[in-house]
C-alpha cells in the first residue's frame, strides 16, 4: 500500500534536508567510530556456532566417524562422498571421505545428524584457493589438529 | 464363512487360520520377531501380545487360531503396556550401533521401537557382549545385536533342512552359535540374513557396501538355474548390490540359494567386455560399434552355412529375433550343466536344480536343437549369451570364423574374431521358461551397462546398413 506522507514546511524546500544530511555523515567522518577491520592483521570474532570449514574429530588418532552416512543422506547438495571399510581395530571406518567444498553450502546439517560427533563445522572461512578443492579425509583430520 | 472382529473389523477367515494372518489381510500389521510365515511358530518374542474378549491374560496372535466370533483387540491399552514393555526388554542388552549396522533402515526393532517402544532408556548397566566367532562364508554373525528370536535356529532345522545352529547357554547368557562353532553348511546361509530381524545376522558380500535407504529394488526372475525363482534386484545409480527373494507359493516359497543370490557379479565384474572387439593378429582391440557393424556385417552375408548355439541364459524373445534375422542357419541350445531339459533334475530337497541355465525348457520349446548336435565345419558361428552361462571355451574353434554376441568375459576370448556386448538379464526384459514350463515375464532393473546393446538393435544394425547401433 502506498502511504502518503505529508512533509513539513522546511522539507518541501529540499535544500534545508540536504545539507542536515550532510552533517549527519560529516560528523560520522570526524567523529565516528572506525567500523573497518585491518584484515589480515585485525580479525572479527565470530560466533562459535559459525559454520565454516568442516573437520572431522578424531580420539587418539582414530577417526569418531563410523561411515554410517548419515550426513550425505540429509546433505541437500550432495557434495559429501563417502566409502565404507573395516579394519581390525575398527568395525567399520571411512576408507574415503571427501567432501567437494565448491558444492557445499555450508548449511550445517552433516553436522547435525552425525551420531557420533564426527564431523564439525570450525570457524575457518578462509577457503580461497587457486584450485577446486576436494577435501580428503587426511585433510579434514589434519584441519583439526591446526585448530 | 466364519468371521472374527479385529479392531471392530470384521475379517473373514479359514478355520487353522493365526490371528497374525488373518489382521494382516486388512492391513493392520501386527508386530513380531519370531513369527514368519515360511517358519514353524515358537511364539517367544511375545511382541504380537493381543487382548482377546472374555480372555484374561493378553494371547500371541501368531500362535492363536481364529474363532468364530472372536473379538481381537490389537491396540487397547492392555496392548500397548505390554508390547512396549517387551520392546523396553529387548532393547535392555542391544548395542544401539545403529550407524554400523548393515540392517539399520529395514530394521524391525528400529521400526518396532520407533512405533511402540518408549524414548528413554531406564537402565544404565553394562550392556551383554559376545565374542563373535566366523560362520563361513556367506554370513557375518554379530552376536550383540541378537533379540533370541530363533528364527535362524529354525531357519536351518526347516528350509536348509540341516541341523547346525543352536542356543546355547540360557536366559541372558542366551547364545546362538553353529554347532561346535563350525562354518554353516547349508546352501541357503544367505536366507538367514533375510529372516533375520535385526542386524546380528547380516551377508559378508552385502557388508559395509551401500546403507538400505539408498538402495531401489525392481522384481526379476533369478538366472541362475532352471527353476526360476521370484527375486528383486536392489540398486543404486546403475549398480546391483544384492538379490533378494520375493514370496512365491508356487516356485521358491520366501527363498532363494546362495548361488543365485550372489550370482549377479558377472554383471559389474572388472572382466566383463563393455565395448564392442576385433581380433588382430595376436590380441583384441577394442572399436567403436559404428566401425566394427560393416565388417562383421560383410562376414554375415557371405556366409552360406551358419550355426546359431544359443545360450540358455537367452530370453524367448531374443530366440525369436534371431530366428527372423538368421532364418536359413542351424539353431542349437547351449546349456554347462545338461544337454536336455530331460537330464535335468532336483540337486537337494528345496529349489535347487541340476540346469544351471534359466530357459533350456522355453529354447525346446522354440525348437532349437541340443548342443551335441553341432557339427563342426560351418562357415560361420555365432554364439549369444546373457552372461550366467560363459561364453565356451573351444567353442569358436568348430567354424572358421565366429562371433560373440553378449556378455563375454576378457579370458573367454580365445578364438574369437568379434565379440559383440549385449545385456545380462538384469538389463533386459523379456520371458523364461521354468522347468515345469511356467513361462514368467520380467523387466529390466538397470539400464545397460557400458557400450552394450540390446540384441535387436544389433541385429538391425547388421542387416540394414542405415541403422545405427546407438
Amino acid at each position: 500500500m502506498l502511504i502518503k506522507r505529508e512533509h513539513s514546511f522546511w522539507q518541501k524546500f529540499y535544500l534545508v534536508e540536504f545539507f542536515l544530511g550532510l552533517g549527519i555523515t560529516l560528523k560520522n567522518w570526524f567523529f565516528g567510530k572506525n567500523i573497518t577491520y585491518q584484515y589480515p592483521e585485525q580479525r572479527r570474532q565470530y560466533s562459535p556456532r559459525y559454520r565454516g570449514q568442516h573437520y572431522i574429530k578424531s580420539v587418539n588418532g582414530v577417526e569418531n566417524c563410523t561411515a554410517c552416512m548419515l550426513c550425505p543422506t540429509v546433505c541437500p547438495a550432495d557434495c559429501i562422498h563417502i566409502e565404507a571399510g573395516e579394519k581390525e581395530n575398527k568395525e567399520k571406518y571411512p576408507v574415503k571421505f571427501d567432501i567437494d567444498i565448491l558444492r557445499c553450502c555450508f548449511c550445517g546439517y552433516c553436522e547435525e545428524a552425525c551420531p557420533k560427533d564426527a564431523i564439525k563445522l570450525s570457524n575457518i572461512y578462509e577457503m580461497a584457493d587457486y584450485e577446486r578443492r576436494v577435501y580428503d579425509k587426511d585433510f579434514l583430520m589434519i584441519q583439526r589438529a591446526k585448530k | 464363512m466364519a468371521k472374527v472382529v479385529i479392531d471392530g473389523v470384521d475379517v473373514e477367515f479359514e478355520a487353522g487360520e493365526k490371528i497374525i494372518d488373518v489382521a494382516s489381510k486388512v492391513n493392520n500389521h501386527i508386530p513380531r520377531y519370531c513369527y514368519h510365515e515360511g517358519l514353524s511358530i515358537v511364539a517367544q518374542c511375545r511382541m504380537c501380545l493381543v487382548e482377546v474378549e472374555g480372555q484374561r491374560k493378553l494371547v500371541t496372535a501368531c500362535s492363536t487360531p481364529c474363532t468364530d466370533g472372536m473379538k481381537v483387540s490389537t491396540k487397547s491399552e492392555k496392548v500397548k503396556k505390554a508390547v512396549s514393555g517387551v520392546q523396553e526388554f529387548l532393547l535392555v542388552n542391544h548395542p544401539l550401533d545403529c550407524p554400523i549396522c548393515d540392517q539399520a533402515g529395514e530394521c524391525s526393532l528400529q521400526e518396532y521401537s520407533y512405533k511402540h517402544g518408549q524414548e528413554d532408556a531406564r537402565t544404565d548397566f553394562f550392556r551383554r557382549t559376545y565374542i563373535d566367532v566366523d560362520m563361513g562364508p556367506s554370513i557375518k554373525k554379530n552376536m550383540n545385536r541378537c533379540i533370541h528370536c530363533t528364527r535362524c535356529i529354525r531357519y536351518c532345522d526347516e528350509v536348509g533342512q540341516i541341523h547346525e545352529m543352536i542356543a546355547q547357554q540360557r536366559g541372558n547368557d542366551t547364545e546362538i552359535v553353529t554347532i561346535d562353532g563350525n562354518p554353516l553348511q547349508t546352501a541357503y546361509a544367505g536366507g538367514l540374513a533375510d529372516v533375520c530381524p535385526v542386524g546380528s545376522l547380516t551377508t559378508k558380500d552385502f557388508r559395509f557396501k551401500k546403507r538400505v535407504w539408498y538402495l531401489r529394488s525392481k522384481d526379476t526372475i533369478c538366472d541362475g538355474c532352471s527353476q526360476g525363482c521370484n527375486i528383486s534386484a536392489s540398486f543404486e545409480s546403475n549398480l546391483i548390490y544384492r538379490l533378494e527373494p520375493r514370496k512365491n507359493m508356487d516356485i521358491n516359497k520366501w527363498w532363494m540359494c546362495d548361488e543365485g543370490r550372489y550370482g549377479f557379479h558377472h554383471v559389474h565384474s572388472p572382466s566383463r567386455v563393455l565395448g564392442p572387439l576385433i581380433k588382430t593378429s595376436d590380441s583384441f582391440e577394442s572399436r567403436l560399434w559404428g566401425d566394427l557393424i560393416p565388417s562383421v556385417s560383410a562376414l554375415v552375408q557371405q556366409a552360406k552355412n551358419i550355426s546359431v548355439v544359443v545360450a540358455a541364459d537367452a530370453t524367448l524373445e531374443e530366440v525369436a529375433i534371431l530366428k527372423t534375422h538368421f532364418s536359413s542357419a542351424n539353431f542349437y541350445s547351449y546349456s554347462p550343466s545338461v544337454e536336455k531339459t530331460s537330464e535335468d533334475k532336483a540337486v537337494d530337497h528345496l529349489i535347487r536344480r541340476k540346469d544351471k541355465s534359466p530357459n533350456l525348457k522355453g529354447l525346446e520349446e522354440s525348437g532349437l536343437r541340443p548342443f551335441s548336435e553341432l557339427k563342426s565345419g560351418s562357415d560361420l558361428l555365432i554364439f549369444f549369451n546373457a552372461g550366467k552361462v560363459r561364453v565356451p571355451y573351444g567353442l569358436a574353434k568348430l567354424a572358421k570364423n565366429a562371433i560373440a554376441i553378449g556378455v563375454a568375459m576378457k579370458e573367454d576370448l580365445n578364438g574369437w574374431n568379434y565379440v559383440l556386448p549385449s545385456l545380462s538379464t538384469y538389463e533386459k526384459s523379456g520371458t523364461f521358461v521354468n522347468h515345469t514350463g511356467m513361462k514368467q515375464k520380467f523387466a529390466a532393473a538397470i539400464a545397460p551397462v557400458g557400450l552394450s546393446r540390446p540384441l535387436n538393435k544389433i541385429l538391425e544394425a547388421l542387416t540394414k546398413s542405415d541403422r545405427k547401433v546407438g
